[in-house]
C-alpha cells in the first residue's frame, strides 16, 4: 500500500513537470511562422518582413452572489491566438493605421481561437488560415495607409516600428487551483451582510480567478512563455439618496493567488464599512459647489495618479485614421502628457516611474507584474518623472516622434475597428522627497482654507471606478450613433469624501460631488504628499471593454485648489414598495 | 366551452404535482408572493396604476462541445437564470404598450437582461424581483404618459383594437427534467469525428458540435396563471467550409436534433452525414456558376420549409398586421385567396414529434402564459387567420398562444411549428418530370432543384421594398436533354412574396421537419416548418456578392505534412 502512494506521488510530480513547458504549442508556431516568413507571397506584391504570433490561454472561474443568492458559477478554459503581421518595412509598414477592412467568414484575420487540446494539426490549421488572412488583411492596409497619406497631406515620418534584440524568457505554467465548492460559500456569505442595510437596494459579490499563460514567438527570435494568476473579489452596492440621486460604490480586493486574498473577516468589515457609509449618505443633502484644496487619500490618490499621470503617459502615439468615422474612441482619454518630455507636468518634489517586473511590494501583492509585454518585449522599469519633470512614457513597440524604443508595455488593444498594442500602466510607482504625516496634511489643508477664507477643506477617500460600458448602453451607442461619443472628464467622481471643519477640526461626510474642470494642469497644484504609500491593486476596464490587471502605490497628496459642483445626476424616483426583506 | 373544461382540469392535476414538488415550486411561491405584494400597491398608485403584472423565469443550462480537426475548442457547462418582468399600466384598451408613432422607437428593441440568482433563495429571488418590477412599473408609467400625449395629437390609427386581450388563467407544472448525457463518452466522439475533415486539406474549416440545453420557464400573472415548462433538448451540428478558386465561400451544415438522448443519431448516421458534406463541397467547390435566371424549379421539402418560413410566416405574424411601420402584406385579404388552392398551411407548437422526429418549436405555452394552439393560417388558398399574442388586431381580439421572446426582450408574436400541406401531392420522380416538361414550355435548357437553404432575409416594413432573399447552398442544374444533373454555385433567390406564391403548381407528397432557431425583434427562439418539396414555374435567382478574397495562398499544412 505504502509503496503505491509513492508510485502515485511519483508520477505526478513526472507529470507536472512534463507540462510546465508547452512544446507543441511552440512547435506548431514555430513551424508555420518559419514557412510563412519565407513563402507567403501574392505575386507582385510584398512578403512580410514580421510575424509574431502570441497564444493566451486562460482557465477562469467565476462566481457571483447577491444578497444570500448564487446567481452563477462558471469555470471555463480559453485559448485565443493574436497575430502581428507587418508588410513594409520598420521605417513604413501597414501599422498604425486605422480603416474599415471587410474579411472573409472562412479566413479570418489578427486573432483566432485555438484548440484547448495540444493538437498539432488543428493548431497548424488554425496559425495557416490567420496568418493568410491577416497578411492579406496588411497587403489591403498597406496601400490603403498609403493613398490616405496622400490624400491627407500627412508630413509625419516617424517610422512605425522600434527593433529589438531579441530574447528567450521561459517561466513555468499556471494552473488554476480552486474549491469551487468552498468559495461559492463564502461568496454567498458574503452577499449576506447586505440582509442588515435596509437601505442599500442592491447589491452583489463576485469572486474572480484565473490562470493565464502566454506563449509568444516571433520571426526576429524571441521566444517567451509566461504565467500570471488574477484573483479578485469585487462588491458593488447601490442605493438612492432621500432626494432620489443614485449613490453606488465598488469594493474590490485583487491579487495573484486566492491565499493572498485578506481573510474573509477582514473583507467582511470592509464591506460592512462600505454599507455603512452608503446608508449614512441617503439622509445627506448634495454639498454646495466649492473651490479650494482638496486632500486625497489612499484609494482616492491612487485613482487621481492613475486617471491623470498614469493613462496621461500611456498610448503616447495615435494611430492615423483613415477617416472620420473609425477615429471613434480609439484611446481619447490616453496620451495627454505624452509630447511633454522634458518638460514640468507635475510638483517638482514629485517623481515617478512604473516597472511591471515588480511582484509585490512591502510583502503586498502587485497585480500589476507582468515579465514580458505583448510583443514578447521583457519589461524593463520605465522613469517617467524625475524632478517634476517628464522624463519618458510606456511604450510598445511603436515608436513616437522623441523616443523610438520599447520599454516592455506593450499592450493589447481591442478596438472597434482593429487592434493595437499601445505602452499602458503595470505598476505605476509615484516617490516623494517631502512627506508629512497624515495629521500634518490635515493642517495644511486647513491652513490653505485659512488663507482662502473658506469654512471647510475636502477630504476625499475614494473615487469611482471606470467600467465598460453595459451590453445596453452600448447598443444605445449603436442606435444613438456617435453622440454616446461625448469627452469624459478626465477625473471621475468621488464617491466618498468628507468635510473638515477650519474652526472646530470636524470631519463630517458629504456626498454628491464631482470635479469641474480638471486639466492635467491639477498635476502642478499638488502641493504636499504623505508619508504613508498606498498600495493599490485593481483591474483597468476601458471603453471597448479591454481589462488590465494594474497597480498603483502612491503617498496621499493634498492639491491647492480644485472646483467642485454638485453632482448633477440624475435623480430617479424612490421605490414605490418597500424592499420585500424589510417590508414592516 | 371546450377550452374552460381543458383548462379546469389543469387545474386538478397540478394541485397534486405542486405538493410533491416542493423544491422549485419554491420558486413560483417567491414570484407569486413578490407578484401579489406588488400589485397591491401598484394597481392603486394615483394617477397611472398598473392593472397587469407578468413575471417570467428562465432556468438554463447549456452545455456546448465542440472539435475540429480532432481537437476539443470548446468544453462548456453554464447555468444561468434570468428574469423578465412586464407591467402594464393603464387599461386593456389603451395600456403602455402601444405603438408610439413618431418613428420606430429601437429603444423598445434593445434587450435588457436582467440575472438573477440561480439557487432558489427567496431573500434573493424576491429583492430582484422587487427591483425589477419597480424598474419596469416607472418606464410602464413614463411611456404611458408619452402615449396618451401623442393621442392628442396625431391622427386616429387605422387599427382601433385594444392593447390586451383578455385571457384564462392556467395552472400547469411540468416534472423536473435533467439533461442527462454522459459528456466524456461525448467528448470522445465529437473529436474522433471532427477529426475525418483532416484527410481532406481543401477543407479550411470544419466543426462538430453538441449542444445540450435544459430550460425551466416559471411563469406567474396577476389573472392567475402559474406555469412551470421543462425543455431539454440535444444537438449535433456537422459544419464545413471552404472556398473556390475563385474567391468564394462555400459552407454546409447539418443538425441532429432531439428530445431524448436516445434519439441521439448513431456513429454511423453522423458519419455518414460527414461524408454526405464533404461529397457536396467537394463537388460544389468545382461547380460552375450559375448566370441569373428566371425559370421553373423545385425547392426540396427542407428548402421548402424554410423558404415558407421567411417569406410567408413572417408576414402572418400578427402584430404586424397592426404596426404603423410595416408593409402589412396580408392585413386586408382574410377571406381572399392568397395560395394556389391546393395548398394549406398551419402553425402548430403542439406536436412535438413528426415522422419520429422530435420538433424544436414546439411548446406547451407561450412566453405570455397562453397555451399553445393550432392555428390554420391558409385554408385551400385562402387567408383564414394570424399568428397572434395577447396583442388584439382588427377582428382577431385573441391571442392563439403564438406570443414569443428570448429573455430580455418584449414579446411579439412569432411562429412555432409552421406546417404547410397540398392536395396536389406527387411523387419526386414525378415533380421532376413536372418540371423538364415545363422548361420545355418554357424553352428553357434547364431548371433548378433547391436541395438546401441556409436561411433568408424578408424585409416586412413599410418604408423598404417588399421583397425577399433567401441564400440556397446546395443547388442542382436538371437539363431537359438528358444530360446528368449538375451541381452549381453562386446563386441567391430572390422575388416578391405575392408573386412568388402564385407560381407554385404542384408538390411532391415528402413531407419533411426543418429545425432552426428564429432570430427577430423578440430574440432567438425555437423554430420549425414541415413542408413537401414544391414545383414553381417560375423562380428568380441572381448572382451572390462575393467577397474579394482569394483562397489561402499557401497550401494546408495538413497536406503538407503527410
Amino acid at each position: 500500500m505504502r509503496n503505491r502512494i509513492f508510485f502515485v506521488v511519483l508520477f505526478f510530480t513526472f507529470l507536472s513537470i512534463g507540462k510546465l513547458y508547452n512544446n507543441i504549442l511552440f512547435m506548431a508556431m514555430d513551424d508555420e511562422i518559419r514557412r510563412s516568413i519565407t513563402r507567403l507571397q501574392i505575386e507582385n506584391q510584398k512578403k512580410p518582413y514580421y510575424i509574431s504570433y502570441r497564444i493566451e490561454e486562460r482557465e477562469y472561474i467565476k462566481i457571483k452572489a447577491s444578497f444570500g443568492g448564487l446567481l452563477y458559477s462558471n469555470r471555463n478554459r480559453i485559448r485565443d491566438l493574436y497575430v502581428d503581421l507587418r508588410i513594409g518595412d520598420y521605417s513604413f509598414d501597414n501599422s498604425n493605421f486605422v480603416a474599415r477592412i471587410s474579411h472573409s467568414r472562412i479566413i479570418g484575420s489578427d486573432y483566432t481561437s485555438l484548440p484547448l487540446d495540444d493538437n498539432y494539426d488543428a493548431l497548424r490549421n488554425d496559425l495557416w488560415l490567420i496568418t493568410d488572412g491577416t497578411y492579406k488583411k496588411a497587403l489591403e492596409e498597406l496601400s490603403r495607409k498609403k493613398a490616405t497619406i496622400q490624400n491627407q497631406q500627412v508630413k509625419d515620418q516617424t517610422s512605425d516600428f522600434s527593433k529589438v534584440t531579441s530574447n528567450t524568457a521561459m517561466e513555468p505554467a499556471v494552473k488554476l487551483a480552486i474549491d469551487e465548492a468552498v468559495w461559492e460559500n463564502t461568496i454567498v456569505t458574503l452577499s449576506r451582510i447586505f440582509q442588515k442595510y435596509p437601505d442599500i437596494q442592491e447589491s452583489s459579490i463576485t469572486f474572480y480567478s484565473r490562470a493565464g499563460n502566454q506563449y509568444f514567438l516571433d520571426t526576429e527570435g524571441s521566444k517567451s512563455q509566461q504565467g500570471a494568476l488574477l484573483t479578485y473579489i469585487e462588491v458593488t452596492a447601490k442605493a438612492q439618496s432621500k432626494d432620489g440621486n443614485p449613490i453606488e460604490d465598488i469594493l474590490g480586493f485583487y491579487c495573484h493567488a486566492p491565499d493572498e486574498l485578506p481573510d474573509i473577516a477582514t473583507i467582511s468589515r470592509k464591506v460592512e464599512a462600505m454599507a455603512e457609509t452608503l446608508t449614512l449618505q441617503i439622509v445627506l443633502e448634495e454639498t454646495e459647489d466649492y473651490s479650494g484644496p482638496v486632500l486625497f487619500v489612499g484609494q482616492a490618490a491612487a485613482e487621481f495618479m492613475f486617471q491623470i499621470l498614469g493613462k496621461g503617459v500611456s498610448d503616447p502615439r495615435k494611430p492615423l485614421f483613415e477617416n472620420e468615422t473609425v477615429s471613434g474612441s480609439a484611446g481619447r482619454d490616453m496620451g495627454v502628457l505624452a509630447n511633454r518630455i522634458g518638460r514640468r507636468v507635475i510638483s517638482s518634489f514629485l517623481h515617478a516611474y512604473d516597472d511591471p517586473t515588480l511582484k509585490k511590494w512591502n510583502g503586498k501583492p502587485l497585480v500589476g507584474y507582468f515579465a514580458v509585454d505583448d510583443q514578447g518585449v521583457p519589461a524593463k522599469k520605465a522613469e517617467i518623472i524625475k524632478d517634476g519633470k517628464l522624463c519618458g512614457v510606456l511604450m510598445s513597440r511603436t515608436p513616437t516622434k522623441k523616443i523610438d524604443i520599447s520599454n516592455g508595455h506593450g499592450r493589447f488593444k481591442d478596438e472597434r475597428f482593429g487592434s493595437r498594442v499601445c505602452g499602458m500602466v503595470g505598476n505605476l510607482i509615484i516617490e516623494a522627497d517631502e512627506t508629512k504625516s497624515h495629521s500634518e496634511m490635515k493642517e495644511m489643508l486647513i491652513d490653505i482654507c485659512r488663507n482662502y477664507e473658506i469654512p471647510y477643506g475636502i477630504i476625499v477617500t475614494r473615487l469611482e471606478i471606470t467600467r465598460p460600458r453595459t451590453l445596453r448602453e452600448r447598443y444605445m451607442g449603436y442606435f444613438t450613433s456617435m453622440t454616446s461619443g461625448s469627452e469624459k472628464p478626465i477625473l471621475s467622481s468621488p464617491v466618498v469624501a468628507y468635510k473638515i471643519d477650519v474652526e472646530t477640526k470636524t470631519v463630517e461626510l458629504i456626498r454628491g460631488l464631482t470635479f469641474s474642470s480638471v486639466t492635467p494642469r491639477v498635476l502642478r497644484d499638488i502641493v504636499a504628499s504623505g508619508n504613508e504609500d498606498f498600495v493599490y491593486n485593481f483591474v483597468f476596464w476601458d471603453e471597448e471593454g479591454n481589462a488590465y490587471p494594474m497597480s498603483v502605490i502612491t503617498p496621499s497628496i493634498l492639491v491647492e485648489e480644485m472646483d467642485i459642483e454638485t453632482s448633477g445626476k440624475k435623480a430617479r424616483k424612490l421605490p414605490i414598495l418597500n424592499h420585500p426583506y424589510f417590508k414592516n | 366551452m371546450k377550452k374552460l373544461f381543458f383548462s379546469g382540469l389543469c387545474m386538478i392535476l397540478c394541485s397534486t404535482i405542486f405538493s410533491t414538488e416542493t423544491g422549485t415550486a419554491g420558486v413560483l411561491e417567491s414570484m407569486e408572493l413578490e407578484m401579489e405584494r406588488s400589485y397591491e400597491t401598484l394597481s392603486k398608485t394615483k394617477p397611472i396604476s398598473a392593472y397587469f403584472l407578468h413575471y417570467e423565469i428562465w432556468d438554463e443550462r447549456n452545455v456546448s462541445i465542440t472539435a475540429s480537426w480532432g481537437a476539443l475548442y470548446r468544453n462548456l457547462d453554464k447555468k444561468h437564470r434570468y428574469l423578465d418582468v412586464d407591467v402594464r399600466v393603464g387599461s386593456k384598451k389603451l395600456d403602455n404598450t402601444h405603438e408610439i408613432r413618431g418613428g420606430v422607437n429601437y429603444m423598445d428593441w434593445i434587450p435588457s437582461i436582467n440575472e438573477i440568482n440561480g439557487d432558489d433563495d427567496p431573500a434573493a429571488l424576491r429583492v430582484a424581483l422587487w427591483a425589477e418590477t419597480d424598474r419596469q412599473f416607472k418606464k410602464a408609467q413614463e411611456k404611458y404618459i408619452r402615449i396618451q400625449a401623442e393621442r392628442q395629437v396625431k391622427v386616429t390609427e387605422s387599427d382601433t383594437s385594444p392593447d390586451f386581450s383578455p385571457s384564462t388563467p392556467v395552472m400547469h407544472v411540468d416534472e423536473a427534467k435533467e439533461i442527462r448525457l454522459d459528456f466524456g463518452l461525448w467528448r470522445e466522439k465529437v473529436k474522433e469525428f471532427s477529426s475525418i475533415f483532416k484527410d481532406y486539406p481543401w477543407i479550411y474549416s470544419s466543426q462538430i458540435s453538441l449542444r445540450a440545453q435544459q430550460l425551466t420557464k416559471y411563469q406567474v400573472n396577476t389573472e392567475g396563471s402559474k406555469i412551470r415548462e421543462n425543455r431539454v433538448f440535444y444537438r449535433i451540428g456537422v459544419y464545413a467550409s471552404t472556398m473556390a478558386d475563385d474567391g468564394m465561400e462555400l459552407y454546409l451544415s447539418y443538425s441532429f436534433f432531439s428530445f431524448a438522448p436516445e434519439g441521439l443519431p448513431s456513429d454511423e448516421e453522423v458519419i455518414a452525414q460527414i461524408d454526405t458534406i464533404i461529397t457536396h463541397l467537394d463537388a460544389l467547390r468545382k461547380a460552375p456558376i450559375v448566370e441569373p435566371y428566371i425559370g421553373p424549379a423545385i425547392l426540396v421539402n427542407k428548402a421548402s420549409g424554410v423558404f415558407f418560413h421567411e417569406i410567408f410566416g413572417h408576414r402572418v405574424e400578427g402584430h404586424r398586421q397592426k404596426s404603423e411601420f410595416e408593409g402589412q402584406t396580408f392585413t386586408k385579404k382574410v377571406g381572399e385567396k392568397i395560395l394556389p388552392d391546393f395548398i394549406s398551411i398551419r402553425d402548430d407548437p403542439t406536436i412535438a414529434e413528426f415522422n419520429g422526429k422530435d420538433i424544436n418549436g414546439y411548446y406547451k405555452f407561450d412566453d405570455e402564459g397562453v397555451p399553445a394552439q393550432k392555428v390554420t393560417i391558409v385554408e385551400s388558398g385562402v387567408l383564414k387567420g394570424f399568428l397572434k399574442s395577447r396583442l388584439p388586431i382588427e377582428g382577431f381580439p385573441e391571442s392563439n398562444g403564438h406570443g414569443r421572446r428570448q429573455y430580455g426582450r418584449k414579446v411579439v408574436s412569432r411562429q412555432g411549428v409552421l406546417f404547410v400541406t397540398s392536395s396536389n401531392e406527387v411523387s419526386m420522380n414525378q415533380l421532376r418530370e413536372a418540371l423538364i416538361t415545363e422548361c420545355k414550355k418554357q424553352k428553357k435548357p434547364f431548371g433548378l432543384i433547391f436541395y438546401d437553404i441556409s436561411g433568408g432575409f424578408t424585409s416586412t416594413g413599410r418604408g423598404g421594398t417588399q421583397t425577399f432573399k433567401v441564400i440556397p447552398l446546395f443547388v442542382k442544374r436538371i437539363y431537359v436533354d438528358g444530360r446528368p444533373d449538375e451541381v452549381v454555385r453562386g446563386v441567391d433567390i430572390v422575388g416578391t412574396p405575392l408573386l412568388s406564391f402564385a407560381k407554385i403548381s404542384l408538390t411532391g407528397n415528402d413531407y419533411e421537419i426543418f429545425n432552426g432557431s428564429c432570430g427577430a425583434e423578440s430574440g432567438m427562439i425555437p423554430v420549425s416548418a414541415i413542408s413537401p418539396s414544391i414545383f414553381v414555374s417560375e423562380i428568380e435567382v441572381e448572382k451572390k456578392s462575393k467577397s474579394q478574397d482569394k483562397p489561402p495562398i499557401l497550401p494546408s499544412p495538413l497536406g503538407e505534412v503527410k
